[in-house]
């Protein structure tokens, strides 16, 4: 089990550092305007585009984070487990 | 877009907003930051297998594991949806850059030859008008010429104030196009006065050869305006005339536009001592102090105007090479270039001479002719598309120049408290700000090598040079 809990102990920093390079990708679209210059409907058109990329990077996000979120409960409830094993107390 | 930048050139075909670019740039480093993602995610992927997870006997640990481990699938598939959205939007920004890049080029290429052939058609079927006319236009001219140097101070005030009341008229982007594609058509006009074959005009002229066109005409101009007493050249003498050190050089647009000489003295040079390397320098060239035809005391006028777009011996431009002179600059020394307005035309004109070691060129509201273009010397134009000034310098023609265009006054009122308020070495400072803000990649390519010349720099020693012409 220890190989497992070093696992998921790498596979936590693994996603932190993914989740740091996503969150500037993020900022970044973030401060990216509906205006280019464009009028009428093509200008429309691009703002509905980076409406659609917020969103995904948002369901990105939110999948990101309960991959962490799993990992994390998954090596507490591994330690849990090998504190209350037989002999372990 | 109010306050919009648009940039061209740069090497680039690509035509849009600073905006637009600015924008694009963002997206690529989106697409480059969402790919490392990937690649990480995917090698994550594969650390710890299914089989192995359903083995472990702590149920509540494998649920938890299993369950991120699907929820890291699902991040990657919605990481690709995204990278595949942003590579769409930086694909239809690029797409509508050059798409009004080639839209722009077809269009001036079409007005540029309808205003030739209609230059020819004018001088071809109304010579007669022409010669019937020149003598009274000349006369008239010369008239208006003679009283306003005549007249006293407060007439001419009134006469700057009655033109600067037509600023709405003299500040419109369409009149500027139509002056600029008027510049382009003087020599087809002649030519065809000449009833020279249309076809060996167009062989000669900017649409074929470019052996005829502003250069030739303002050639023309000065030699006939010469008899005349008006447009005559004279010697010119350049004091120095105050020093002094300061700690950085300058490092923005904005900051070498500050830069540019307004008072009395029209050139400024800065000295830039750098450990370890020659001395370098920065020559910064003011526009045009004087309006009157005839050359009084200032060089900075415009008889040197027409001369140095004449590519001949103008007063601005020996005044700009003495001072050069004077400050230790010679053809081995590294020397960039600011100018406004006339200090523009006789800065493009220093780099592209070919007689100093040109490291680069920033020029603002510029009458540039096509032929003073230096080749191979990093350049930064600013224009504004309401401002008359650069249109007398007709078409450009330097695709990798990186050309940046605003409508100084979208949606603002024009002031009348002055002459061509679009020209105003104020307003193009403004400009040059929003450029530093906006952090186009092109300009910026371009700033970078203008900010490494002065790297390093230990001092900077700033002194300013006047000039006054001499009697004949």
């Amino acid at each position: 089990m220890a190989l497992m809990d070093r696992s998921l102990r790498e596979q936590e920093l693994r996603l932190r550092a993914v989740l740091a390079i996503f969150s500037r990708a993020e900022q970044r679209v973030a401060r990216l305007g509906g205006n280019v210059g464009w009028i009428g409907p093509a200008s429309d058109a691009y703002g509905l585009g980076v409406h659609a990329l917020r969103a995904e990077l948002r369901v990105t996000g939110d999948h990101l984070a309960a991959s962490l979120a799993g990992t994390v409960n998954a090596l507490s409830a591994s330690e849990r487990g090998a504190t209350s094993a037989p002999g372990c107390g | 877009v109010a306050d919009g930048l648009i940039v061209s050139g740069g090497g680039s075909t690509a035509v849009a907003t600073a905006e637009l670019f600015e924008q694009a740039a963002a997206l690529r480093q989106v697409i480059n930051e969402i790919e490392e993602c990937l690649a990480r995610l995917t090698t994550l992927d594969g650390a710890i297998s299914a089989a192995e997870l359903r083995s472990w006997n702590e149920p509540q640990a494998m649920y938890a594991a299993l369950s991120a481990e699907e929820k890291i699938d699902e991040a990657v598939g919605a990481l690709r949806w995204a990278r595949f959205t942003a590579q769409t939007l930086v694909a239809a920004l690029d797409a509508s850059a050059e798409s009004y890049g080639a839209v722009e080029r077809t269009l001036q290429q079409l007005n540029q030859v309808i205003g030739a052939k209609l230059s020819y058609a004018l001088g071809f079927l109304f010579p007669g008008l022409a010669v019937l006319l020149a003598p009274g236009l000349a006369g008239a001219a010369l008239t208006v010429g003679a009283a306003y140097e005549l007249s006293p101070r407060e007439r001419r005030e009134a006469l700057r104030h009655w033109l600067a009341d037509q600023n709405d008229v003299l500040t419109n982007p369409q009149l500027v196009m139509m002056v600029r594609l008027g510049v382009m058509g003087a020599d087809d006009f002649l030519g065809g006065m000449a009833r020279v074959h249309p076809q060996f005009i167009e062989l000669l002229g900017d649409e074929g050869l470019e052996l005829l066109g502003l250069t030739t005409s303002a050639g023309l101009l000065a030699t006939v305006a010469t008899p005349l007493g008006a447009l005559a050249e004279t010697p010119v003498r350049v004091d120095r005339v105050s020093a002094r050190t300061d700690k950085t050089p300058a490092t923005t647009f904005e900051e070498r536009v500050r830069r540019i000489p307004q008072g009395d003295s029209q050139v400024r040079i800065d000295r830039i001592t750098v450990d370890g390397a020659p001395d370098r320098f920065e020559v910064y060239i003011g526009g045009t102090r004087d309006l009157s035809m005839a050359a009084r005391t200032e060089p900075w006028d415009m008889t040197s105007n027409v001369h140095t777009l004449a590519m001949g011996d103008a007063g601005s431009y020996r005044a700009a090479q003495e001072a050069m002179r004077l400050a230790g600059i010679d053809a081995n020394t590294p020397v960039q270039f600011v100018g406004h307005s006339q200090g523009a035309l006789v800065a493009s004109a220093l780099a592209g001479s070919g007689d100093y070691d040109a490291r680069g060129l920033l020029t603002v509201g510029g009458v540039v002719s096509q032929r003073l273009v230096p080749e191979g010397v990093p350049w930064v134009a600013i224009e504004h598309t309401d401002d008359l000034v650069p249109a007398l310098g007709g078409n450009r023609v330097a695709p990798d120049a990186v050309l940046v265009r605003r409508q100084a006054f979208l949606g603002e009122t024009v002031p009348s408290d002055t002459l061509l308020p679009a020209h105003e070495l104020g307003r193009y400072r403004e400009t040059a700000a929003m450029l530093d803000d906006a952090q186009d990649g092109r300009a910026e390519t371009v700033l970078d090598t203008l900010n490494e010349f002065s790297r390093g720099a230990d001092t900077v020693t700033s002194t300013r040079y006047l000039s006054r012409r001499l009697p004949n």
